[in-house]
């Protein structure tokens, strides 16, 4: 049996998923999906892409290795950073 | 006091010395640029007008006056650049401060506020404000927005943790104190827990106040046309398929005027907290 605060912060990130799926759904063919930038304008943009979309970008992402690189990446700088932040190591008073 | 304003002169003067040393002895005016030069843009980016020799620059090394002189032509100058960034700096701590310190302290106070909006904190404070600017270019257009709404948000997601913690660990005997006087509710959040947590509060000001510089000037870097960003990026660099021009001299400038404006910044919220928590010390 979760403790009452697992059991909260799963019923809030439920609700916002839920409010997610709801605002995709209402937005969808509400929303304009033509967005000018300036002079120039993309089309075919889902402001707020509803799951399915997100589901087949997230499977396309994974599987093409793009996802995971891109993490390892950012996870390599922020790593290196932290080594070499706390090894100049921070001032004792700011 | 006056010693420590001393020490203070001396310790830069020792600073501008070693670095025209160091300068002279690397000899690569291309990336570390002699005093004399950073001095030049200076003057020229205060739109004092001037123009550098070129003589000892390296034949591959366009020199700093064509990226000076076109700043001069685009009437950018560091006052403005300055003042349009501390403008996006302040909009972003007017707004973020008290939508974090609000978050902040409803968690703080409330167990089951805490309980329920911990985890959502959690994955909101996660993302990169920087991350957002695209997405808000999709939505609200090229405007002023995707380069403030990120400064706003990483202002707001600094400022949650110190109050949060401010209120929640403010002393037991001060609680119970006050309970047992017969504060309850507003009044005991009012006169107790808020003066009580309000060095902790003010204190993440400051961190507010770094995080904000660094967003709102990151946030010109990628998608801005004026701003310290815009200056460090147009002026400093500047490159096409063809050729890329550099300018360390504007590099240098822009990064200690934003040094000195943090610092400015970061003075004056010192001595706000000091004089708001005085009774604290």
């Amino acid at each position: 049996m979760p403790s009452l605060r697992v059991r909260r912060g799963a019923v809030a990130l439920l609700a916002l998923a839920v409010v997610y799926v709801i605002a995709a759904q209402v937005g969808r063919g509400r929303l304009p999906d033509r967005i000018w930038m300036g002079a120039h304008y993309v089309e075919n943009v889902q402001l707020l892409p509803t799951w399915h979309s997100l589901a087949e970008e997230g499977a396309f992402l994974l599987e093409s290795g793009i996802l995971l690189d891109s993490v390892l990446v950012s996870s390599g700088r922020v790593f290196i950073g932290l080594l070499l932040g706390s090894w100049i190591g921070p001032p004792e008073r700011l | 006091m006056a010693r420590r304003s001393l020490l203070w002169i001396l310790s830069l003067a020792a600073l501008i010395v070693a670095y025209t040393l160091v300068a002279r002895a690397i000899s690569r005016p291309d990336v570390v640029p002699p005093a004399e030069d950073i001095a030049g843009a200076f003057a020229a980016l205060l739109g004092r007008g001037h123009q550098l020799p070129a003589s000892d620059m390296p034949a591959h090394h366009h020199h700093s006056s064509d990226q000076v002189d076109t700043l001069m032509q685009e009437g950018v100058t560091l006052q403005a650049s300055l003042a349009v960034t501390t403008a996006r700096v302040l909009f972003g701590l007017a707004v973020g401060l008290p939508l974090g310190m609000l978050m902040g302290l409803l968690m703080g106070w409330s167990r089951r506020a805490d309980d329920y909006l911990h985890p959502i904190y959690v994955l909101i404070r996660s993302v990169p404000p920087l991350s957002l600017i695209t997405y808000i270019m999709l939505w609200l257009g090229h405007s002023e927005a995707h380069r403030l709404i990120p400064v706003v948000y990483a202002v707001a997601v600094t400022a949650v943790i110190p109050t949060y913690h401010g209120v929640r660990d403010v002393a037991g005997k001060y609680v119970v104190a006050a309970r047992s006087l017969g504060a309850r509710g507003r009044l005991l959040l009012a006169k107790v827990v808020l003066p009580a947590a309000a060095p902790a509060v003010l204190g993440g000001l400051r961190y507010s106040v770094a995080i904000a510089w660094m967003t709102a000037v990151g946030a010109e870097m990628l998608m801005a046309e004026n701003g310290m960003g815009n200056l460090l990026v147009g002026g400093g660099m500047w490159s096409s398929r063809l050729q890329t021009r550099s300018d360390p001299a504007v590099i240098v400038v822009g990064i200690l005027a934003l040094a000195a404006a943090g610092w400015a910044m970061d003075m004056l919220a010192r001595t706000v907290s000091a004089r708001l928590t005085r009774w604290a010390t």
